[in-house]
């Protein structure tokens, strides 16, 4: 083991002085045993001095070169544990929309930057599918409107698909500038996120926050820890969806089944009633009276399979909605849509408190949902479905959003038979109430707001 | 007159009932059995011997397909013919795969589901096969 490793930079230091000098002297006492000079004493100790002074000058420059380098080998250090500590936590992760968001909360902390955001692409690699923020607020969010389209240097990253850091955002000829409402930006890191070979996200954070709380630009080591990063991200993705899409074949299967099951019922009983009638009429012309007993069962039995498809139709899983919360809840509904209908489907919800709601509020708000869903499925042809749940310090509001074609006015209240009227009904029960706008740019949203006294103060 | 033995299979209480109302008026076929799930079918069927079983595998214990396969293996001289609501490809191909050679759907009208019985009784006596 090297001897000099237990000694401190501090020890070193006043050694880089003290040995020099040491050793001056030991050749100044050297010089007068052997070779017997004359010698001026001033002489011996200016040179001592100025030795002195020399090394010290040398031990100081030398040992702070020693210590920058020593403490960017640390923030190295620093750097590489958080990204092996961001990279476990992903790979706990196997619900897509959590990894997600850990994705690019965790690259925020590793490159302390105030802003980050990932962008999913679709699978044309065209233009960004879901947006995920970190550092920024849902009322921000909500102000800023619509998600980038992948424009100016956003677009550069996507579509050349190589790293790209820049100081001074505003100053960049790329840029075409920032939206209404959006917070402003400075400095810009973006590295592309690569799955077998294809580019399958883009991760990138502004205002990087230095280390006095201003604003600075971001270094080539912040882009090599990130793009390191990106690596991990994507396995987490990929992982993800795969899980996701594995989820989806179980539903759909299960579904199927279900409704296999429910209709070979259905069928048996319409075939045992056809095989009643047509005993019914092989016996009408001998005995007659047995005939009427065999059609009288078989329109019993018919009144029992109009039941059972009424209720089929009506509600298919009665006991689906009891005893799940509401976040859950909102979450089965939104992967039931996902796993049976071509839309885009984003869900974002804030915790509420679980005590907050009660049970039968939860179940009403579930069905509003619900139904919701359905119409936007029936009547909407949109492409893109939005949910939020949002705790506000008041209220509870649940924001449905589609961007489909749009309900207007006078059709409002007549839509569908019942359903309206329902969701109204149990907007009610539930002590809320419900209203309906126009979409952002197209379609409809629903919001649905249900009072709840003023949040503690938050800890 | 020599009768075809028949085992019914159907865990559908109505639809067990009629077909054997139903067939029971034809003098030449001989119901002696029926079973309401897969583990009945194959006690019945070993103990009946029967020429065919008519049998619905979709059965509420899940096993239908099992019922069918122990069938073919512990009385392989009798003729499976199945008689279910509907059957997907991937289940004809399963059923392809266990010898059985008889799917019809119910729904089918009944005098030509006793043509079918005749057929596939016929067939077992290596005359021809039919699908």
């Amino acid at each position: 083991m090297n001897p000099f490793l237990p000694l401190s930079t501090r020890v070193l230091r006043w050694l880089a002085i003290i040995v020099p000098v040491l050793f001056w002297l030991l050749v100044l006492v050297a010089r007068s045993v052997f070779f017997n000079e004359q010698r001026s004493l001033e002489g011996d100790v200016f040179a001592l001095i100025a030795i002195g002074v020399g090394a010290s000058l040398f031990s100081l420059w030398i040992f702070r070169i020693v210590d920058l380098q020593e403490h960017e080998t640390q923030k190295r250090s620093q750097q590489l544990a958080l990204l092996h500590d961001a990279a476990i936590a992903l790979t706990t992760e196997l619900d897509l929309n959590v990894v997600l968001q850990k994705v690019v909360d965790l690259a925020r902390e590793l490159a302390e930057a105030r802003y980050g955001a990932l962008g999913v692409l679709s699978s044309d690699g065209q233009f960004i599918e879901q947006f995920i923020t970190s550092g920024i607020t849902p009322e921000q969010r909500a102000a800023m409107g619509a998600p980038p389209r992948g424009h100016g240097l956003l677009g550069v990253l996507i579509h050349d698909g190589v790293p790209i850091r820049v100081a001074e955002i505003g100053s960049d000829e790329r840029s075409v500038g920032f939206p209404p409402n959006h917070p402003p930006m400075q400095s810009l890191l973006g590295v592309p996120i690569r799955s077998k070979g294809r580019v399958i996200g883009d991760l990138y954070l502004t205002d990087k926050i230095g280390p006095n709380g201003t604003v600075t630009s971001f270094s080539a080591q912040d882009q090599e820890v990130l793009e390191m990063f990106a690596t991990q991200a994507a396995i987490a993705i990929e992982n993800a969806q795969l899980y996701r899409e594995k989820q989806q074949l179980a539903v759909l299967q299960e579904r199927e089944r279900f409704g296999m099951d429910l209709h070979d019922g259905i069928i048996q009983s319409i075939y045992a009633i056809g095989l009643m009638l047509e005993d019914a009429e092989t016996r009408i012309p001998e005995e007659p009276r047995s005939a009427v007993a065999n059609v009288h069962k078989a329109i019993l039995g018919l009144n029992d399979v109009i039941r059972d498809i009424r209720n089929y139709i009506l509600d298919l899983r009665p006991q689906r909605f009891q005893g799940r919360d509401l976040k859950r809840g909102l979450e089965e509904l939104a992967r039931d849509l996902r796993a049976n209908t071509f839309l885009n489907v984003r869900l974002t919800a804030d915790a509420i408190e679980p005590n907050l709601l009660t049970p039968e509020q939860t179940v009403e708000i579930l069905h509003v949902a619900q139904e919701a869903l359905s119409n936007v499925r029936k009547h909407a042809r949109a492409s893109t479905v939005e949910l939020d749940l949002i705790r506000d310090a008041d209220a509870v509001v649940l924001s449905i959003e589609d961007d489909g074609i749009g309900i207007d006015k006078g059709r409002r209240d007549g839509l569908g038979g019942n359903g309206l009227p329902n969701m109204r009904e149990r907007a009610r029960a539930a002590g809320g109430e419900l209203a309906f706008e126009p979409g952002e740019h197209s379609g409809t949203r629903l919001v649905l707001r249900i009072p709840i006294a003023p949040m503690a103060p938050s800890s | 007159m020599e009768r075809i033995p028949i085992v019914i299979a159907d865990d559908h209480l109505q639809v067990r009932t009629q077909i054997l109302a139903r067939l029971s008026r034809e003098a030449d076929l001989n119901i002696v059995g029926l079973a309401d799930s897969s583990a009945a079918t194959v006690a019945c069927v070993n103990a009946t011997h029967p020429q065919i079983v008519l049998i619905d595998p979709m059965m509420g214990d899940g096993m239908g397909l099992d019922a069918i396969r122990q069938v073919r293996a512990q009385v392989p001289d009798a003729t499976i013919v199945v008689l279910t609501a509907f059957t997907d490809t991937a289940q004809k191909i399963e059923l392809g795969k266990l010898g059985v050679r008889f799917i019809v759907n119910k729904g089918i009208e009944s005098y030509q589901l006793v043509e079918l019985l005749h057929q596939a009784a016929h067939s077992a006596n290596g005359k021809h096969t039919s699908s």
